[in-house]
């Protein structure tokens, strides 16, 4: 019996170690990823929201204007973004508006990251932002 | 029985709730955020920059600025980041962007980001736009030197009038301008609040905050590029460009502009740089240039033939 426990839980951590899950801060740093989807409807368009990970801070493109947040690690795959800064444009089109909404305010919820085959997975309470480089 | 009571209660407490929301909304954030509208005629300078549509004439309004000479207005570099000359135009001496035959209206011949912009942490947000025609309209001055702390301060714009309590973000865009008047902050207290309490920034030295701390009064969406101005020698002097901030209007924060007598050297120059040709022209002479020499060969070979 003990046996197959080690057996088993040798395999889970074989499984994970080969699908890639990341979590660690270090995966983030120096990245650059675009968005894919906000709560799983694809993006679609020419303002594609971007981020860009150094040591200690997040920036990118909302969809219309630029932003930038210190971001924390609170724990393994913990992450936190809030407060966010904005650039002040005007966002004319109503679709860019509510992309720029919902985009923001997934970071400013954001309570956790994962990176899984090559997809940045940034999940709060306002919902799952996925990102591909 | 017990449904009835709970429905009504139920009622009452949306009610309450909807009543909570409304009045939250509406608590001292209406206009640019705050202020009034602007007569016609005491910001002349200010400039409306639009973006078209490639081969179309109708264009969408997306930031301000501020003419500071005949042929140059002074932007933010995120305005411009992106866009070609050629899809934008300016409108100048009007106050009422209904109206599009107000003003006047002149495209854009050459845009110039200052090269040192740094899109991740808004440093040196500043760009100059050369126009294809000569304005008419009264032009700003540059502030000289350090601004005092605590020096009133005018702000103007198009931009955003009221902010969504729960978002920070502004909706509402104005036809008219707005005016609003914000003290200018210390870059000591500016940091403090945004960098150590907001744990946001950096505030470089290129930045200048202005705003009471109170919340209330702001620039929001749509005002970037716009003008911060102050008195100097009994004129009206331009002391920063509206660049950034953390929501708007928010209390315990500040409006982050950049600080304009850090860049007099590098706006001076590039507008004494000689004069730049139409894109089409421009890249006509490069033809002409780059085909001299062959040219040149050409007309000695024949000159020594017919020798």
């Amino acid at each position: 019996m003990n046996r197959l426990i080690i057996l088993l839980s040798t395999l889970l951590t074989l499984v994970s170690c080969a699908g890639g899950i990341k979590s660690n801060p270090s995966s983030l740093v120096d990245t650059q990823w675009k968005l894919l989807s906000i709560n799983g409807i694809p993006f679609e368009g020419k303002s594609q929201p971007t981020i860009s990970f150094n040591a200690t801070r997040a920036s990118g493109f909302a969809g219309c204007n630029r932003y930038f947040s210190n971001y924390i690690f609170t724990n393994q795959g913990q992450i936190n973004f809030d407060p966010i800064a904005r650039t002040k444009m005007l966002c004319h089109k109503r679709r860019i508006r509510r992309l720029e909404r919902h985009f923001i305010a997934g970071l400013r919820t954001a309570n956790a990251f994962s990176i899984y085959n090559g997809i940045l997975e940034i999940k709060g309470r306002e919902g799952i932002l996925q990102f591909e480089q | 029985m017990f449904n009835i009571a709970k429905a009504i209660c139920l009622l009452l407490c949306l009610s309450v709730i909807t009543v909570h929301a409304e009045t939250t909304l509406t608590r001292g954030d209406p206009r640019i955020i705050g202020g009034e509208i602007a007569d016609f005629g005491d910001w002349p300078s200010t400039a409306a920059l639009f973006v078209t549509k490639k081969g179309h004439e109708e264009g969408t309004y997306s930031c301000g600025g501020a003419l500071i000479a005949p042929q140059w207005v002074l932007t933010a570099a995120h305005c411009v980041k992106g866009e070609q000359a050629t899809n934008m135009f300016v409108r100048l001496g009007t106050t009422d962007l209904s109206d599009n035959q107000a003003g006047e209206r002149i495209k854009v011949k050459k845009i110039i980001s200052y090269p040192q912009y740094n899109e991740a942490t808004f440093d040196n947000d500043l760009a100059l736009i050369e126009l294809k025609n000569v304005s008419k309209i009264k032009t700003i001055p540059l502030f000289i030197g350090d601004i005092e702390e605590g020096t009133p301060a005018a702000v103007v714009g198009w931009g955003t009038r009221n902010v969504n309590p729960f978002t920070g973000e502004g909706f509402n865009p104005s036809l008219q301008l707005y005016e609003l008047q914000l003290p200018i902050v210390g870059q000591a207290q500016c940091k403090l609040i945004m960098e150590d309490i907001r744990n946001m920034g950096p505030v470089t030295n290129n930045m200048i905050c202005a705003g009471t701390g109170l919340g209330g009064e702001d620039t929001c969406q749509g005002d970037s590029g716009g003008p911060l101005m102050a008195m100097q020698n009994d004129e009206i002097r331009l002391v920063g460009v509206i660049s950034w901030g953390f929501g708007c209007a928010k209390p315990n924060t500040y409006g982050v502009y950049t600080r304009l007598n850090k860049f007099s050297k590098w706006i001076k120059s590039s507008m004494e740089a000689k004069p730049s040709n139409d894109s089409e022209d421009s890249e006509g002479g490069a033809i002409f240039w780059m085909l001299f020499p062959f040219f040149a060969l050409l007309l000695a070979y024949k000159a020594r033939r017919i020798d």
